[in-house]
């Protein structure tokens, strides 16, 4: 004969529910310390990126706007996620005798920017450097008991040298390390198309020369002269010259 | 826009290099012109984004499936249309690239203003391949020389094979080459290959309303100094002074009518901001609606007497399609690193430029392919952007040395671009799709496009040579080095160089045109664009749209005139 059932599935997670409870609340006892009980608690304690919110606008379409672009998408990261850029974008691009911080110039509005707009590439760029902040989250948790963005210099170093360097990527760690070459790729990008980037690179275009090109400074010309005759090389004649 | 008055002798189809010649040459010899363009009125003096930043623009003007070129592009459209869709035979794939707006791609082209040479206009004579030309190089060359003059062209004359001279005082002063062309230039020449002046549409002194070039703006974008040719900045207004130019802005020619004496009648056309079907009659139709465009309006004007399209007798219309050969070689140059800042805008062009050199052993039959390409070479302090023109990509992990390292490659790349001849063979061409319409519900074009050795092995020599003068400045390859020939090409009309598609020709049995663009089927119909190409030399062909338009207005206005038309 089969054995019929006789509880309800309602009664069955009442039950549970019940057992569970009476076995945490003698758990919380301070004298009864467990590393499971441990692990409980750190695991409270952890927290997650706060997601960021679905793209959302439209792409600027075929004819937009030249004089006086706009930006026809909402940006979507999450203060979390930015807080995790932020401190990723100031490890690659610190502020240095010649220059600011990535963070100072606005990089991670750039990157939030990026990872919002409704194309097929930065959709894509979008995943993985969602994954990449999250990874770099979850490491941070596990190994230090803290956030990444709150995290030690030494200790966001540590997790970063897993990814951040040819030849040395951590095993099974290969679409992070692509993923944080992509976001280090866009992130100089924006870092020096900034003013102070501009700036700090040497840049010296976009303002008008009027007249004949004048062609290379007499610096560069020296310089080419040099690098030319350590090759062997002979310099073109006179007329291409300044 | 306004209704047209109906108050014209011509109609030309198409504002862009061969549609504003025509408008602007017959204008001036007071011929009545109504012009018809697909896209919207535009007006670079007030659109050009002169001087705007990168940073300025939604993701630093990079490039999207909207602005293939970039935010700034002067283009409106691209390699995809919105409701304009066209296909690619199945195994083939072919790119077309379309502006819809007045001035058409003569607002953010290249400039890079190459002259065709005696070779180019008798290539089947020269190897025994393709078709020659109607015309001569003779015949043509005071045409080049009158259209540089008008356009503004800096070069030199340098006296090369193939690469002729411009008449005295034609040429405006070529600009100074920046240091990396001149050390592109060093390692060539020591190999024997030439590395010369380049030749761009750009002035570089002061033509009546056109300034010279301040050495600064992407020409890409427009130039509302006028110092980079576009028709609008030129062409079009000079139309316009006369008097006798009126355009017509959203309308979307589709099909050419045709009376039972085999004459056009005039044309029929969607007024794209009603969406309303109109007819408007002409003494001469002037196609210039670029090169598959053109074709693909005379395929659609099917009739009882023209039933595979007007002006198709000879079933060539849609044939011969060919593009620019393209391939392309990067370097990083130690030598170059941390070199000097200076300002190498200059005029955000090529100043230096290879060209095609081996013709002697071409001729000898001592190369594997049988026709040339030259290189359009370049290297710059651009303007910092995403992949900081290479830099970005060499450098590892993070922290101080990064910004360090960027600043040491920043300018320290080469790059050499290989613009071939293709040479027309039977799978490439353009057809009507049986099924496919747009959203206006015209007819599609399916297109069919495969390379053949010819060009393969033009590639193979360019890559081989390229790598040479890499070498030769102690570079390593960035990218092209490893590639199998074939596989580093471009893909059809990704060169937007698209010609053929209805040829000129001394036979009425293989050519659609007479040697004047003239249908030799329909007298008082005549295409001005890249369609009439018998050939696709190496060189750009927007100069030779051109000249070819500037002589066919010749022949059309005294055949006016006459009142042979």
């Amino acid at each position: 004969m089969s054995y019929t059932q006789k509880i309800s599935r309602r009664t069955t997670l009442k039950w549970l529910a019940g057992t569970m409870g009476v076995a945490a609340t003698a758990a919380c006892g301070p004298e009864h310390t467990s590393p499971e009980q441990d692990y409980a608690e750190r695991m409270a304690k952890r927290k997650t990126l706060t997601p960021a919110q679905p793209v959302s606008g439209t792409t600027y379409g075929y004819d937009p706007a030249q004089i006086e672009p706009v930006l026809t998408w909402e940006k979507t990261m999450s203060q979390d996620q930015l807080n995790v850029a932020a401190r990723l974008s100031d490890l690659i691009l610190p502020a240095d005798d010649r220059s600011p911080a990535a963070s100072a110039v606005g990089v991670p509005d750039f990157i939030d920017e990026w990872v919002s707009a409704p194309y097929e590439n930065q959709q894509y760029d979008r995943e993985r450097f969602f994954a990449l902040f999250d990874w770099l989250e979850v490491e941070a948790q596990k190994r230090f008991d803290t956030g990444f963005a709150e995290a030690s210099d030494d200790q966001q170093k540590q997790i970063l040298d897993q990814i951040a360097w040819q030849g040395r990527v951590g095993e099974g760690l290969g679409d992070m390390a692509a993923s944080f070459r992509s976001f280090r790729n866009i992130a100089i990008g924006a870092f020096f198309a900034s003013e102070a980037g501009v700036e700090d690179i040497g840049y010296l275009g976009n303002k008008p020369v009027i007249g004949p090109y004048p062609g290379p400074s007499p610096e560069a010309i020296e310089h080419l002269r040099g690098v030319l005759t350590s090759m062997g090389l002979e310099m073109p004649e006179a007329r291409y010259l300044p | 826009m306004t209704a047209p008055s109906g108050d014209h002798d011509v109609i030309v189809i198409g504002s862009g290099a061969g549609g504003g010649m025509a408008a602007w040459r017959l204008a001036d010899a007071g011929v009545k012109v109504l012009m018809l363009e697909a896209g919207r009125d535009y007006d670079p003096y007030t659109e050009t984004p002169m001087f705007n930043w990168g940073r300025e623009a939604p993701l630093l003007g990079g490039g999207t499936p909207e602005k293939n070129f970039g935010y700034y592009l002067a283009s409106i459209g691209g390699w995809t249309l919105p409701g304009e869709p066209y296909v690619s035979a199945e195994g083939n794939e072919f790119m077309w690239w379309r502006s819809r707006m007045l001035g058409g791609r003569t607002n953010h082209w290249a400039r890079n203003s190459f002259r065709m040479g005696p070779h180019d206009f008798r290539p089947y004579s020269r190897d025994g391949l393709g078709a020659d030309w109607p015309v001569s190089y003779d015949e043509m060359a005071p045409y080049f020389d009158r259209v540089e003059k008008l356009i503004g062209v800096y070069g030199a004359n340098d006296g090369l094979e193939n690469h002729p001279d411009s008449g005295p005082g034609v040429l405006h002063e070529p600009p100074k080459p920046r240091i990396n062309e001149l050390a592109i230039k060093a390692a060539a020449n020591d190999l024997g290959i030439p590395c010369v002046a380049s030749r761009r549409a750009v002035l570089t002194k002061n033509m009546g309303d056109r300034q010279a070039c301040f050495n600064a703006t992407n020409c890409g974008r427009g130039c509302n100094i006028g110092a980079a040719f576009q028709s609008t900045t030129s062409l079009i207004p000079w139309a316009r002074a006369t008097g006798n130019l009126e355009i017509l802005t959203n309308a979307m020619v589709y099909e050419v009518e045709t009376d039972r004496s085999g004459k056009a009648t005039g044309v029929h056309y969607i007024d794209k901001t009603s969406g309303e079907h109109k007819f408007i009659a002409a003494r001469v139709v002037v196609l210039a609606a670029s090169a598959c465009e053109s074709a693909r309006i005379l395929l659609n004007s099917k009739n009882a007497q023209h039933p595979d399209g007007v002006s198709n007798s000879s079933g060539q219309v849609g044939r011969n399609l060919m593009d620019t050969v393209g391939a392309s070689v990067g370097a990083q140059i130690p030598a170059l690193e941390n070199r000097p800042r200076y300002n190498e805008d200059g005029t955000m062009g090529l100043h230096l430029y290879i060209p095609f050199w081996d013709y002697q052993r071409q001729a000898a039959g001592q190369l594997d392919f049988p026709r040339g390409y030259h290189v359009e070479i370049g290297g710059t302090f651009g303007e910092p952007g995403i992949g900081m023109g290479g830099a970005s990509w060499q450098v590892d992990g993070y922290g101080p040395q990064v910004k360090e390292d960027v600043r040491r490659y920043y300018g320290s790349f080469i790059h050499f671009s290989q613009r071939g001849e293709m040479i027309p063979n039977e799978n490439c061409y353009a057809e009507l799709d049986p099924e496919q319409v747009d959203d206006y519900g015209i007819p599609i074009l399916r297109f069919h496009y495969r390379h053949t050795e010819h060009e393969i092995n033009q590639t193979a020599h360019f890559q081989q040579n390229m790598l040479e003068i890499i070498d030769r400045l102690g570079g390593t390859p960035t990218y092209g080095a490893d590639s199998a020939p074939r596989d580093m090409m471009a893909k059809g009309g990704q060169i937007i160089h698209e010609v053929g598609t209805a040829r000129m020709g001394d036979d009425p049995a293989t050519s659609v045109l007479n040697a004047s663009g003239q249908s030799w089927d329909v007298p008082n119909l005549w295409v001005m664009d890249g369609a009439a190409f018998a050939s696709k030399a190496h060189k750009n062909p927007t100069l030779t749209i051109m000249a070819l338009a500037d002589r066919s207005c010749d022949h059309l206005i005294e055949k006016m005139r006459a009142r042979e038309i």
